[in-house]
């Protein structure tokens, strides 16, 4: 039994699981990873062995049969961030404002919990859906309750730390993963109704002032580093600059060049072109993660996933990129997979690693003896 | 369904982004390339060395000293350990360096919206830096650069026309591009008449530079255009020698030395001050004691100061009659020590007062008969006489080139209603007549008039002889005048300082040279009045005496330089200021002025 389990497991590793959608992310590393090398030589290397970390990471992930263990691995997971996510409130380290890191002791190695409860929320809420899965018309109000709480908590802490970019994040995924799991439309309708009327009560008690002036200086003038990624992205034009006349990233007008406004740099050196190539590989990334989900009819476990990294990467490359060309407040978020930066990029590789697992052993009942009822369904095949 | 939402929502995400991505690189490509470029080039002033001021020998009047200033790092707080570091080690390597000025000035300047370094110190001498620099310089946060500073080697000695320089207001700066990046500007006489002259023209370099403002390359580099200097026709040993000569005989007041043709050879307002004290700022100390001497150091007396000119008025007054009703002149009056006015029976008292007797004009100008011009002046009237008075060069600017120069007044019946809102009396007419009342002339006026009278070209005085390599020229504006009148005239001034009877034989008639001139004696009308009242008693006497004028011309056949002196509160010119025009004529005989003379040809 161990021996066949083992030859099994390497089976389909290899041959089910979902090539194109890691292939279509190599273009995204090689522009970005050229951009880090013009930016800095020393940052490349640095960003060779992030990828080397994210590809282990990635490996670790696809091997762990998430199927047999998410359902104790999941809500623990979950509690354990959470209890972490709170333990910042008391012990954590305030950098430039905001207490965000928690700083294991005798390691010195300091962590950040919100980073890892994007992945703990979507794990969790997969596993309560696949569960009990959503009727024909979504689920009632007092299922989504209960898991808008699984949502909501994190949420609350992180908006406190303040990490409100981290906290619309996690917001945005998780209720985009109710949407489109399904949910009564009333509860939507009523929900929009509230949150309209709701909204400038909250801007009025609910924003910090620093919060407000930053969405007050989007609206009204650029910031500084803005409006240098805006020169860097004006000037590019069609084409974009060599490498000696990119002059805001190569003499350092631009901020941050290589992380979060790393866009502005790619719009200055390869112009429109180069920008719309970089937007057209997301767009097709996503939608290939939503016709996964949508092709997954019953296996809610891939659905929910696919549709969260989804999410994530829609809400993280428009965030960001809306904050480059001063559309939305600076909020720190990275372009994802793209920006120079290890944590974001690596977590993106674990999960991607889930849900390649989850994709190779759809079968739902395959560590169970009954794998072979679900091996005739049609549906569970993927494109 | 709800695929197709997420996918609609995506979407409209996707498409704002695509087209506000267009309208910043393709539609705004070009403002943005132009706010790139700005970003990245620099262009820093580079400051022209202000030009030199040479007398006509080629000594220098005004010249930059070569020095240092130094600068402390900005956004320091003043109470930081590094910045009390930086001051100390500063007060340590030069003692007479004061912490607190340091702190005060670093304070006044810093800002978070400057970024360059704060100069603490303007200047210091480039012997005591040279020691000091390698030390000083191994120190980030100091920064040393090259200075010049402007110094005066004559000091005082030329004071009033050489001028000086000083730190520049928020106004001037505001008028000249140079002055606000130097930060230095002419403030008085020549440096500040030929301020646009002396201070050249900027030049730039324009560089290329980061983020942090650092050079990364120098894209262009136009030198500034300076060393725009002037020379003077000024002798500045003749200067100093006039100077010295009032400082022995301890009097106040006025020599100047001019060519015909309107070259000032020499003008010295004595007392005068240090310009060396105001190129750094002046103390306050300092400024109030040369604000309260009553010598008025700080009048530049030939051209700011305005006094009576007395009796060197009668030859214009002469020439005013002749020129108002041609022939009144050929008349004698007849002078018995006074004459009287109206009913009232007024006596206006010749100064002699047993008379002149008869009275023609050479006699008139000889012996100085006032009554002869009380007569005149009542016949002609005071407008025609001033009329002629003010384009003989009275009681209008003479046009020098030195700034602010006073007007002075020859009053007619128009400036009297418009000054006191009153009528004219016959009496004012007749003290006009000879210098007294409303007259009020600068020396310089008595200088250019005196000149027209010796050639009958009436000059626009010049200090400058060439301005950045161009020679001026003279501005001659030749006055016709009736022979036999200014013959006359020049006859009679022939006879002060050359007939046993003149007022200046005394002191003018062995000279090497034949020298005709006039004397005057103005009763005083001080400058400024208000000084003049917080006198004691004790001092009043002086205060009270008349001011002493002679004005002359040599060679009296071939008029070449015209020398006039006054002696403030001297009483009579032939006796104070006299012998200080002799001085100097014969200094300028001694030194060769005189061309082609051969003496007692005349």
């Amino acid at each position: 039994m161990r021996n066949t389990f083992w030859l099994d497991f390497d089976k389909r590793l290899f041959t089910n699981i979902s090539y194109l959608l890691i292939i279509q992310l190599i273009p995204l590393f090689i522009i970005s990873s050229y951009l880090v090398y013009e930016i800095s030589t020393k940052l490349f290397y640095k960003q060779m062995v992030y990828y080397t970390i994210a590809f282990v990471a990635f490996f670790v992930a696809m091997i762990i049969p998430w199927r047999r263990i998410i359902g104790w691995f999941a809500p623990i997971f979950y509690l354990v961030n959470l209890g972490l996510l709170i333990a910042v409130e008391f012990v954590g380290k305030t950098i430039l404002g905001a207490k965000r890191w928690i700083e294991l002791p005798g390691i010195h190695v300091t962590i950040q919990p919100s980073e890892f409860i994007k992945v703990n929320v979507i794990m969790l809420l997969a596993y309560l859906i696949s569960k009990r899965p959503p009727p024909e018309k979504g689920y009632g109000l007092f299922r989504f309750v209960k898991l808008s709480f699984i949502i909501v908590i994190p949420f609350l802490i992180i908006a406190k730390e303040p990490d409100l970019g981290t906290a619309l994040v996690l917001l945005i995924t998780g209720f985009g993963i109710l949407f489109l799991i399904g949910v009564n439309w009333k509860i939507w309708l009523a929900l929009i109704l509230m949150a309209s009327a709701g909204a400038p009560v909250l801007y009025q008690y609910g924003l910090k002032p620093y919060q407000k002036k930053r969405i007050h200086d989007m609206l009204n003038k650029p910031s500084y580093q803005v409006r240098q990624a805006l020169i860097a992205i004006g000037s590019g034009g069609m084409e974009g600059k060599e490498r000696a006349e990119a002059t805001q990233t190569q003499l350092k007008f631009l901020p941050v060049s290589s992380t979060d406004f790393i866009f502005a740099y790619l719009g200055e050196r390869f112009g429109f072109k180069g920008m719309v190539t970089v937007i057209g590989l997301y767009i097709f990334f996503i939608f290939h993660l939503l016709f996964i989900s949508w092709r997954h009819k019953q296996d809610y476990l891939v659905k929910t996933f696919a549709v969260g990294i989804a999410f994530l990467f829609f809400v993280y490359m428009g965030v960001n990129i809306f904050m480059v060309i001063g559309l939305a407040p600076v909020v720190g978020l990275p372009l994802p997979m793209f920006s120079h930066g290890g944590t974001s990029f690596i977590i993106f590789a674990f999960m991607l690693g889930i849900l390649e697992n989850l994709i190779a052993f759809k079968e739902k009942y395959r560590y169970t003896s009954e794998a072979k009822i679900s091996m005739l369904r049609k549906d569970d095949f993927i494109a | 369904m709800r695929y197709y939402v997420a996918l609609f929502v995506f979407i409209t995400v996707w498409v704002l982004m695509i087209v506000r991505i267009y309208h910043l690189s393709i539609k705004s490509n070009y403002y943005y390339t132009q706010l790139a470029k700005e970003n990245i080039l620099r262009t820093e002033p580079l400051k022209p060395v202000r030009g030199e001021i040479t007398d006509k020998n080629g000594k220098l009047l005004a010249m930059n000293r070569i020095g240092f200033s130094v600068s402390i790092v900005p956004h320091m707080k003043t109470t930081s350990d590094e910045f009390k570091r930086a001051v100390s080690l500063l007060t340590r390597t030069f003692p007479e360096l004061n912490a607190t000025e340091m702190s005060k000035v670093y304070r006044k300047h810093d800002s978070p919206y400057n970024h360059k370094f704060i100069k603490v110190v303007d200047f210091i001498e480039y012997e005591k830096m040279i020691s000091a620099y390698s030390t000083l310089s191994l120190h980030p946060e100091i920064r040393i650069e090259a200075e010049t500073k402007r110094y005066y080697p004559y000091g005082r000695y030329a004071a009033h026309i050489v001028g000086y320089t000083g730190r520049s207001n928020r106004k001037e700066n505001a008028e000249d591009k140079v002055v606000d990046i130097v930060g230095k500007v002419g403030k008085s006489g020549l440096e500040r008449y030929y301020n646009k002259v002396l201070e050249g023209e900027l030049g730039y370099v324009v560089n290329k530079v980061t983020a942090t403002n650092k050079t990364v390359e120098t894209i262009e580099r136009v030198p500034p255009k300076d060393n725009k200097n002037l020379k003077l026709h000024l002798d500045i040993a003749l200067q100093k020698m006039i100077y010295d000569t009032f400082e022995e005989s301890n009097e106040t007041g006025v020599a100047i030395v001019m060519r015909t043709t309107g070259e000032v050879i020499a003008a010295v307002s004595y007392p005068s001050y240090d310009p060396n004290l105001f190129v750094g700022g002046i103390g306050y100390k300092a400024w109030r004691a040369l604000q309260e001497d009553l010598a008025h150091p700080f009048t530049n007396k030939f051209i700011h100061g305005t006094y009576p000119p007395g009796s060197t008025i009668k030859m214009g007054m002469a020439l005013a009659f002749d020129k108002a009703s041609p022939g009144i002149l050929s008349h004698s009056e007849y002078c018995p020590g006074y004459m009287t006015i109206g009913e009232s029976k007024h006596k206006f008292r010749c100064w002699k007062h047993y008379g002149h007797g008869t009275v023609g004009l050479r006699k008139a100008i000889r012996e100085s008969c006032d009554v002869y011009f009380y007569n005149k002046s009542l016949k002609v009237g005071i407008d025609a006489m001033a009329k002629y008075l003010r384009s003989f060069g009275l009681g209008v600017k003479t046009g020098i080139d030195l700034p602010r120069e006073f007007n002075g007044v020859i009053p007619d019946k128009a400036w009297k209603r418009k000054r006191f809102n009153s009528g004219w009396f016959k009496g004012e007419t007749v003290i006009s007549a000879i210098g007294q009342g409303y007259d009020a002339v600068t020396p310089m006026q008595v200088a250019r008039y005196t000149a027209l009278v010796a050639t009958g070209n009436l000059v626009t005085p010049r200090v400058v002889d060439i301005v950045d390599g161009n020679k001026t020229k003279p501005v001659i504006k030749p006055i016709y005048f009736d022979p036999s009148v200014i013959g006359e005239i020049r006859k009679g001034m022939y006879d002060v300082c050359n007939s046993k009877k003149g007022t200046a034989y005394r002191a003018l008639h062995d000279l090497p040279i034949i020298v005709a001139g006039k004397t005057g004696t103005s009763q005083v009308t001080s400058i400024p009045q208000s000084t003049v009242r917080r006198i004691k008693e004790e001092d009043l006497a002086y205060y009270k005496r008349s001011h002493a004028w002679i004005t002359t011309y040599a060679p009296y056949d071939d008029p070449q330089f015209v020398v006039t002196v006054l002696v403030e509160h001297g009483g009579h010119g032939g006796s104070t200021a006299g012998p200080i025009a002799a001085k100097i004529y014969r200094w300028l005989y001694k030194h060769r002025y005189f061309k082609a003379y051969i003496p007692g040809e005349n």
